[in-house]
């Protein structure tokens, strides 16, 4: 690893620069704001401070940090291993062995290992990378003594496997999983004769599987038609040797474009997402985009409408800004239209900037506020004209420009961050709801490298993650004080 | 029936105009054989099919299906060139006459099948000629089984892993951690299951043309592709047939160089020593390619494929263009036909017919780089064998121009304005065999018909 290389502060914040190979944040869960990364927590030398565990290897940290020299290999146990840490110890489970892990000074020793063919229908991990790869969970305690059940998700349904003495065993097969359904996606010719095609039809089922403690519910999402879904949820129990149906829910027909999420814990399912239209009555057939939820399951909705440019998506629609543990909603507009009709065409022609403003409308009262609680404000130079499509305009109408998950001052309230040049950072502190226009700090980056936000070392305090093509990537720590 | 209430501005009588009414933007609608020897147009929405001949699309009739059905077919299973309902439902394989609800079905047999846990009707094809009988093919489990109509078993094509010949696409199981989560509770566990399946089993040519390929045998290439071309070996580039009907192997290569400028190589000389491998000189034609998808536009009826190139300008600070885009929320759009001159090898460089029009805004910045055209058919709608150009001009408007011995003519042949916006084309048909064809434009309430009409002289 290379030391730090860069250190910038201003007034209570820092960054430090450190080189982090093999490390990647894709992005943020737009309906949560949490980070999408190609790796996972733990503390497996249980020195109290947060390792990070990617596909192949461990990162220990050390004085703050992740040095090259800190970083080891993970036991062989074949690619087709699946990993994941608990409690301090780390398993692998292999197509016929389930081993655990225990990082001493030396290295890795394994603690035991058990026989546990995986079932012949397990599907193969995945290629390494954000999307899980081999961190793929197996373990999970059903029923809450501590030790972890194994399971496997496979198309007959869930195999659980409990420790009974020396071994684990198969407790149960959870036939939980919805069945295909055929699918009625494209009207067959039935006429003219000569143009009849026979088909086989094609069979299809989407789903979403939650494991809390005892219980696992299965979400069904079923397309009624190519506009709307109805998503329907079925709650079981885990009773130690099979489960048991608790009920089902189902949603009446919603846009295909609203997701199930959870935006607080109320136990209601939660729906959102966003969709553009075009304005009708303004001059210019001037896009919007509308940012929907439903706190009730989709029986009444929240919608926020903001002005956009055709194809841009926020980065993140939802997350906790205040840390009250219900998410918030968060909405973008663009200045590029404002202002009469010649006026924004003149902008979008000549204009090599646009105006940006960020809302964050507080979840209440089963709603959301009506009023934002903040208002941000932002100018972003483009390099050229809006119409003219540089590249800066492009990242701009893929929402890249704009982050509003990150807490890097670690008070509970999120930050914003905005690529206000293509190469340059702001970092604006968001205290007591008041946001300030004058950055906190400033971070200078190469122009064409593209940042993600994650608290990379899992200290409470967000960090920056550069990525830039054919480079390693790049982390930028946050702390509370200049060097 | 809602009696037509178009506007529509008529310069070619090339369409009768009629209006179906549709209750809900579910509403499926297909075309299939009438008992009168003509085409009816089916709607189907909920258990109700209602039935429009062609020869009078104001005369809807109402056929009832029955709770639970789940796959029907109209089809003339008796030979009697009067077609009849196949109607799936739970176990029961029932057929009624055409024009009689589905109450008056005779059971032709009990057989579980692939849609009997499926209870929304939908069409498909079940009605298939094989050894000199109709039969019907029932898609189950393990295995596509050709049945007699009185359920004695014709013919059996296992699928799956036991076939003999496996074939499948789509994504058998996955199930793939959702971390982080986005339902699951602090703590909790996510995953994402999917299973996609489509097998196909492997029929005999007797049964030809049988089961329908996944997509169509050709595609053109991506926008995308033929942007990133100029970059790739020659061999690499997209590409389309000029004589669609595999009369000669010449195909044109075409490559994006920028948004107004296409470059085109003939591949495929036999005059030269390499054949079909010989590739001409790339020649730059204005403008992007415009394509519909598996139509190879024959403008001029030479049996070869037409260049069709769409291109409009930037935008500028000019105040004239800037003035007429506020004051009509439109934008300039020109359309190009190039013809292949197969004496010359090569599309010609004069385009022989251009139109100038004006889209909405919207459609420029809606997907940028994407043609701000939307609902384009490519086809034949007066009769003379050569390619005719439809398409929308705004929202609400559907226009067609035929092509005429001097190309297009300005203004559009044939020009709608339907009271709602144009979400769809629902079919393209030749109704009555006269080489004149027919369009139905779905709105959100109605289905707008505009139907070929008899004796309509090409402009």
């Amino acid at each position: 690893m290379i030391a730090a290389v860069l250190a910038i502060a201003l007034g209570a914040l820092a960054f430090d620069a450190r080189e982090l190979p093999g490390i990647e944040v894709t992005g943020v869960r737009p309906l949560s704001g949490k980070a999408i990364t190609n790796y996972s927590h733990a503390d497996l030398d249980g020195d109290g401070l947060t390792d990070i565990l990617l596909d192949d290897a461990i990162l220990f940290q050390r004085q703050g940090g992740y040095p090259a020299a800190s970083r080891y290999a993970l036991p062989d146990a074949g690619d087709a291993a699946r990993l994941q840490a608990w409690n301090g110890d780390l398993y692998l489970w292999s197509e016929s062995l389930l081993s655990r892990y225990r990082w001493h000074e030396r290295g890795w020793e394994r603690v035991v290992a058990y026989a546990l063919p995986r079932p012949e229908t397990d599907p193969l991990p995945a290629a390494s990378g954000a999307t899980g790869g081999r961190r793929q969970a197996f373990l999970h305690d059903f029923d809450g003594d501590g030790t972890p059940e194994v399971f496997s998700v496979t198309p007959e349904g869930v195999h659980v496997f409990a420790r009974h003495g020396a071994g684990y065993n198969e407790a149960g097969l959870l036939n939980i999983l919805p069945g295909r359904r055929i699918t009625s996606d494209a009207v067959p010719r039935l006429w003219l004769p000569e143009a009849r095609r026979l088909s086989f039809p094609v069979l299809k089922m989407a789903c979403r599987l939650v494991m809390e403690g005892d219980g696992i519910t299965v979400l069904l999402r079923e397309a009624v038609d190519s506009e709307t879904v109805r998503y329907g949820r079925t709650r079981y129990r885990w009773d130690g040797e099979q489960a048991v149906a608790r009920g089902t829910e189902t949603t009446q027909a919603v846009a295909s474009y609203l997701h199930p999420c959870r935006l607080n814990d109320d136990g209601m399912l939660d729906l959102a997402g966003g969709c553009e239209k075009t304005s009708e009555t303004t001059m210019l057939p001037l896009p919007v985009y509308e940012t929907w939820a439903s706190l009730d399951g989709g029986k009444t909705f929240h919608v926020r409408r903001s002005a956009s440019i055709p194809g841009f998506r926020p980065r993140c629609a939802f997350v906790d800004f205040d840390g009250d543990g219900q998410a918030d909603m968060i909405t973008e507009e663009t200045g590029l239209f404002e202002g009469g009709a010649r006026e924004a065409m003149s902008r979008l022609l000549t204009l090599p900037e646009v105006g940006h403003t960020v809302r964050v409308f507080r979840q209440q009262d089963g709603g959301f506020a009506r009023q934002p609680a903040l208002r941000a404000v932002f100018v972003i130079r483009l390099e050229s004209p809006a119409a003219a499509q540089g590249d800066m305009f492009s990242r701009y109408r893929a929402g890249k420009l704009v982050d509003v998950s990150g807490d890097f001052d670690g008070d509970g309230s999120r930050d914003l961050v905005v690529q206000d040049r293509i190469d340059r950072l702001s970092v604006h502190l968001v205290r007591d709801w008041i946001f300030r226009s004058t950055p906190d700090a400033v971070l200078s980056i190469d122009r064409a490298a593209q940042f993600a936000v994650a608290d990379v070392n899992d200290d409470g305090r967000s960090d920056i993650v550069l990525h830039e093509e054919g480079k390693m990537s790049r982390v930028y720590f946050s702390r509370e004080e200049g060097p | 029936m809602v009696t037509t209430a178009l506007l529509c501005l008529l310069s070619g009588a090339l369409f009768d105009v009629s209006e179906i009414p549709v209750d809900s933007r579910q509403a499926v609608c297909f075309m299939a054989a009438g008992p009168t020897g003509r085409t009816d147009l089916m709607v189907l929405s909920g258990n109700q099919l209602k039935r429009y001949p062609s020869a009078n699309f104001q005369r809807g009739q109402v056929l009832r299906l029955d709770e639970g059905t789940s796959a029907f077919d109209i089809a003339d299973l008796d030979d009697d060139e009067i077609p009849e309902v196949v109607a799936i439902q739970g176990t029961a394989i029932k057929r009624f006459s055409y024009g009689a609800d589905s109450g008056s079905a005779e059971t032709l047999f009990e057989l579980e099948t692939l849609f009997t846990a499926a209870s929304t009707p939908f069409p498909r094809v079940l009605v298939l000629p094989f050894e000199e009988k109709k039969v019907l093919a029932l898609p189950r489990r393990d295995a596509l089984e050709l049945r007699h109509l009185d359920g004695s078993l014709a013919a059996r094509f296992p699928v799956g892993r036991d076939a003999p010949l496996s074939m499948s696409f789509g994504r058998p199981f996955s199930a793939r951690v959702v971390d982080p989560p986005e339902v699951a509770a602090p703590g909790g566990l996510e995953f994402r299951v999917n299973t996609v399946i489509a097998r196909l089993p492997s029929l005999p040519e007797t049964l030809a043309p049988g089961m329908a390929p996944l997509g169509p045998g050709y595609r053109y290439g991506t926008r995308r592709q033929a942007r990133e071309a100029l970059g790739q070996p020659v061999r690499l580039w997209p590409w389309f047939p000029l004589a669609p009907d595999g009369a000669s192997r010449v195909r044109a290569l075409y490559a994006t160089e920028n948004a107004h400028v296409t470059v085109v190589r003939i591949q495929g000389d036999p005059g030269t020593p390499q054949g079909s491998s010989h590739v001409g000189p790339p020649r730059r034609y204005p403008g992007q390619m415009l394509t519909a998808a598996d139509v190879f536009p024959d403008f001029n009826g030479d049996g070869l494929t037409d260049l069709l190139l769409w291109d409009a300008p930037d935008p500028s600070p000019s105040i004239g263009m800037l003035t007429r885009a506020l004051a009509t929320r439109s934008w300039p759009l020109r359309m190009t036909v190039h013809l292949y001159d197969a004496r010359h090898r090569r599309f010609s460089a004069k385009p022989a017919g251009i139109l100038q029009l004006r889209s909405p805004v919207a459609w420029f910045l809606e997907q940028p780089g994407r043609p701000p055209i939307r609902h384009m058919v490519l086809a034949d709608f007066d009769g003379d064998g050569q390619t005719d150009l439809a398409c929308s001009t705004t929202p609400q408007t559907y226009s067609v121009w035929c092509w005429g011995e001097k190309g297009f003519n300005g203004p559009p042949d044939f020009s709608c304005v339907l009271g709602e916006n144009l979400l769809n084309v629902a079919f393209r048909a030749d109704l009555d065999g006269s080489g004149r064809t027919s369009l139905g434009l779905r709105g959100a309430s109605k289905i707008h018909v505009l139907q070929a009409r008899a004796g309509a002289t090409p402009p």
